[in-house]
């Protein structure tokens, strides 16, 4: 099949009844990427991949791809490929016969049929298990077979749903370097859902982080990670320590907020004026201990640890009886007191729109 | 917001250039065809079914129809009559005692039966599931007429007793079958709970089984006395003059020995179904319908 | 830290226990067990015994259903009855499974429809008789539309009662609601991530139908069959009101009832009564080997 050089999606909308579950998306995706789109349950991203899929009509917008118009065709002939959140696996089909339903409806040759399914069954690696029955497999070995199912008929856009939100924790894990190594060799465009964050740093080129059928931010993960662009991606980021504030200072550089008894400088270019209202937040694991004098340093009491392996996590109070969570490498014990620092490029800094983001 | 995005990256977020946008026609009212076909097919069985009552009906008020749209006349006069050939009140009366009777019995028999049928696992479960299912997949007359004969050599036939345990056999497993998925939906914790909070099996049976069972036993409880009601074959073989449910005597006037006119068949068979819609009209106040459609179709 | 638990050893459990017969178990099954034992299979023995003591010889043998076999009248009997009840059953079956697919996204006004369909159920088999004689009488409205239409000419109403059509629409209207019921249920219950899987993969309607769907709604089909052959085998009632009980729609339950209570001759009556049995169940040993032939897997339409 012909891949993908472009895949555009033009002010895509759909509405159920009232509520519009998807409001003019708009994306490009580049040939080969791994886009994946990240958001909390009922931000749209299941939406906007049936739209992409064709299961879901549009209600206004276009999808292109490489320049041509592909939303007024329908699912079956898009030849996509998908793989399901719960599988979708033939319940009352072997192995073998699920993976070769595709080929079968094409009426390939059965000796092409038995090569193709053979190599998709030995590239998961569940070459062997021909002769079994979906209910006779593990979660992770069916997981694999959805995937064979959706690859072995060379689609040129590859759209999963959330594939590993069934699976317990070491299963996900081994799985996703899994769905790494067959992206790295495969190199199909692909369109992935989740709501775990993890996921969608580990895997993608791209990260498109939505709420309520709207792009919050767009970007590498890298970008998303260190620069969430909004509250509202920054908390689901795991800037869990979040602190109204005031502007106190502003200039090219960066602005300095006071709040929460917290006196931070925040380094960037921001659009704010001194007396503003604003909510500045930063991750656990950016605050590290100080001796030396330095700024955006405070002092915190500890209440509650816990032991996470590599690091500890604590649970402090600010001298105003605001909370603040620390992940530091060293120990920390309960009613100890600390000075904490944060660097000023980690210190995040949004207009207070009272709330409405979150 | 007021954080500025770092340098762009590959992936403009929006704008394309303002090609035409084709508006997908959001129907409100999504109709198949293949979905139409089927509720016009739906449509039209209801609707001959509907007639079909109605014909009964006002055949029964009629005082002559012949091949005419309505009849000439109406009159009750077939309903007087049918009131002067069966002691009504006796026949009626007789129907909504059998039917009560069973079901009561059945739930006493069956209710304990279905617990442990859904709660637990023994030796031999397979084979209580087959005997309780077996009358379900023989005829009735199959044990109904050695039924009767046993009824009659006990001198039980042509009587309430000799009806009702008649009538039994094939409701015991019917209760069984609906009560059973009804217990299986009740979690078993809550009767975990109630033990290690004290309270006796019969404490848990009154104040945590019979509470949450509410509406499977009503259900139950509705369904079998429906299908008592409607139930022919075994009724019939134990039956005697003062001993007939409703269903038997319509049956007889329209088949049986006498030469009555067919309106007054018709008047008993709308006292019959008249009988039937009232116990299921009352029925609906206290259960909802789907409840109890759910359970008629297994 | 924890020491072992300390306390005589327990007995080795009984035979019953281990057999996880408790005696809240025996208490509660009792009564049902009883009641069944008594009043069904008591009887049913009873039958057995009694078809094979013949009302002529008094003695043990098979005279009663060899006679059966003999008598051209008794095996048309059985053709007939056969007849009737395997084409409005297939009948049934084969307009529900396209209907419940065509609806197996739920239906709007769910609960009026599904009360509505299954109104001739609760009204009985007598009343349908009834209303059918005259709905579908020579001069009932059916005809009297047909009529109104142009389809039908007067003098040459459609016969529709009275025989053996009258006895499959009969059947018909008492059965199909249930069989489209139980078809609907259990299609409903298939996973529809399964079609949009089949969709992705290429199928177009009719490919995901053939594939996907129908051979899971199997068991839901052959159990619908199975149920709904067994009722009208044994039709009685409708066979006797709306059709030709001493000709053309003679069925078995009617047989054996006038062999017990007409003839006297119970134990021919309970011959014909086994046969019956005997039938049903062949017939639904032959679709449940059908069915596992077709079908192998987990019956639960959804995730593998």
């Amino acid at each position: 099949m012909q891949a993908i050089e472009k895949l555009e999606l033009d002010r895509v909308t759909r509405r159920f009844g009232q509520t519009t579950a998807l409001h003019e998306f708009s994306l490009n995706v580049p040939g080969r990427a791994f886009v994946t789109l990240l958001g909390p349950s009922g931000c749209g991203k299941s939406t906007a991949l049936n739209c992409l899929a064709g299961l879901l009509e549009l209600s206004s917008g276009e999808i292109r791809v490489n320049g041509q118009r592909v939303d007024n065709v329908s699912a079956e002939k898009r030849n996509f490929g998908m793989v399901f959140q719960n599988y979708a696996l033939f319940p009352h089909l072997t192995v073998y016969k699920n993976v070769a339903f595709g080929l079968e409806l094409r009426r390939t040759r059965r000796d092409i049929i038995n090569r193709k399914v053979g190599e998709a069954l030995k590239l998961v690696q569940l070459n062997g298990f021909e002769t079994r029955y979906p209910w006779q497999l593990s979660g992770g070995q069916q997981q694999r077979l959805a995937f064979a199912r959706a690859i072995v008929l060379e689609p040129s856009l590859l759209l999963l749903d959330e594939p590993l939100s069934n699976l317990d924790a070491k299963l996900r894990n081994e799985l996703r370097l899994e769905i790494k190594r067959l992206h790295e060799g495969l190199k199909i465009t692909t369109v992935y859902v989740t709501h775990d964050q993890s996921e969608a740093m580990s895997l993608s080129d791209i990260v498109i982080v939505m709420q309520r059928g709207r792009i919050e931010q767009a970007g590498p993960p890298q970008e998303i990670y260190r620069h969430p662009a909004s509250l509202f991606v920054a908390d689901f980021m795991g800037y869990k320590n979040r602190y109204q504030a005031e502007v106190t200072q502003s200039d090219s550089q960066g602005v300095r907020i006071s709040g929460a008894g917290l006196d931070l400088v925040a380094e960037g270019q921001f659009d704010l004026k001194p007396g503003q209202k604003v909510v500045a937040c930063f991750r656990p694991d950016d605050a590290f201990v100080t001796h030396n004098g330095e700024s955006n340093a405070f002092d915190a009491r500890v209440e509650l640890v816990e032991y996470l392996g590599k690091e500890y996590e604590a649970e402090a109070t600010l001298q105003t009886g605001d909370k603040v969570l620390l992940q530091l490498p060293r120990q920390m014990h309960g009613g100890e007191n600390l000075r904490v620092a944060i660097p000023r490029d980690r210190v995040m800094v949004y207009a207070d729109s009272g709330g409405k983001e979150l | 917001m007021s954080v500025q995005q770092q340098d762009k990256t590959t992936l403009p977020e929006a704008s394309l250039s303002r090609a035409a946008t084709r508006t997908a026609p959001f129907r409100a009212w999504k109709f198949k065809p293949g979905s139409l076909l089927g509720y016009l097919a739906i449509a039209f069985f209801v609707t001959n079914v509907l007639l079909l009552i109605a014909t009964v009906v006002i055949s029964s008020f009629s005082q002559g129809w012949f091949g005419t749209f309505l009849p000439d006349k109406f009159s009750t006069r077939y309903y007087e009559s049918a009131g002067k050939e069966h002691d009504l009140f006796q026949l009626i009366t007789f129907t909504l005692g059998v039917a009560f009777g069973v079901v009561l019995l059945a739930m006493l028999i069956g209710l304990p039966a279905a617990y442990v049928l859904a709660r637990k696992q023994f030796k031999g479960k397979a084979l209580m599931w087959g005997l309780f299912l077996v009358p379900m997949m023989i005829p009735p007359m199959t044990y109904g007429i050695p039924l009767a004969t046993t009824m009659y050599r006990f001198d039980l036939a042509n009587s309430v007793i000799g009806v009702t345990l008649v009538n039994l056999v094939p409701i015991v497993p019917f209760v069984i079958l609906i009560l059973t998925p009804f217990i299986e939906q009740i979690d078993v914790n809550l009767e975990s709970a109630a033990r290690m909070l004290g309270a006796s099996r019969l404490q848990i049976f009154w104040r945590i089984l019979t509470p949450l069972l509410g509406p499977g036993l009503l259900t139950a409880g509705i369904l079998a006395v429906v299908r008592t009601i409607a139930s022919f074959e075994l009724t019939y073989l134990v039956s005697g003059s003062r001993t007939q449910t409703l269903i038997v005597a319509v049956y007889n006037d329209a088949y049986g020995a006498g030469n009555r006119p067919g309106q007054q068949t018709d008047a008993m068979a709308v006292i019959y179904t008249a009988t039937t819609l009232s116990l299921l009209i009352i029925a609906l106040i206290f259960v909802s319908p789907t409840q109890f459609v759910v359970r008629l179709k297994r | 830290m924890a020491r072992a638990i300390e306390g005589p050893a327990t007995k080795s459990p009984g035979l019953l226990a281990r057999w996880g017969w408790d005696k809240l178990t025996i208490l509660l099954l009792l009564p049902a067990l009883a009641f069944m034992l008594a009043l069904f299979i008591y009887p049913l023995i009873y039958g057995i015994v009694t078809s094979l003591n013949p009302k002529e010889t008094g003695t043990f043998s098979f005279d009663n259903y060899l006679n059966i076999f003999k008598d051209e009248r008794e095996v048309t009997t059985i053709w007939n009855t056969f007849w009737i009840a395997l084409p409005v059953t297939l009948i049934c079956v084969i307009l529900a499974v396209p209907l419940s697919y065509w609806m197996r996204q739920g239906i709007r006004f769910e609960r009026v429809i599904t009360t509505l369909l299954i109104l001739p159920i609760t009204l009985g088999t007598v009343l349908v008789s009834q209303g059918m004689l005259s709905y579908f009488g020579r001069k009932g409205w059916f005809n009297q539309a047909l009529q109104a239409v142009g389809l039908v000419n007067k003098e040459n109403p459609l016969a529709l009662v009275y025989n053996y059509f009258g006895v499959e629409l009969g059947l018909f209207i008492q059965g199909f609601p249930l069989v489209f019921l139980m078809v609907l249920g259990y299609m409903s219950g298939i996973n529809p991530d399964l079609e949009k899987s089949a969709r992705m993969l290429g199928a177009n309607k009719w490919q995901s139908f053939w594939r996907v769907i129908f051979p899971l709604s199997v068991p839901g089909i052959a159990i619908a069959f199975c149920l709904s052959f067994v009722a009208n085998f044994s039709v009685f009632p409708t066979a006797v009101l709306v059709g030709q009980p001493t000709g053309a729609t003679r069925v078995m339950a009617f047989a054996a009832y006038q062999a017990a209570f007409e003839k006297y001759d119970y134990s021919l009556g309970s011959t014909i009564a086994i046969i019956m049995a005997v039938i049903e169940l062949a017939v639904i040993g032959v679709v449940l080997v059908l069915r596992s032939r077709t079908y192998r897997g987990s019956s639960t339409g959804g995730k593998g």
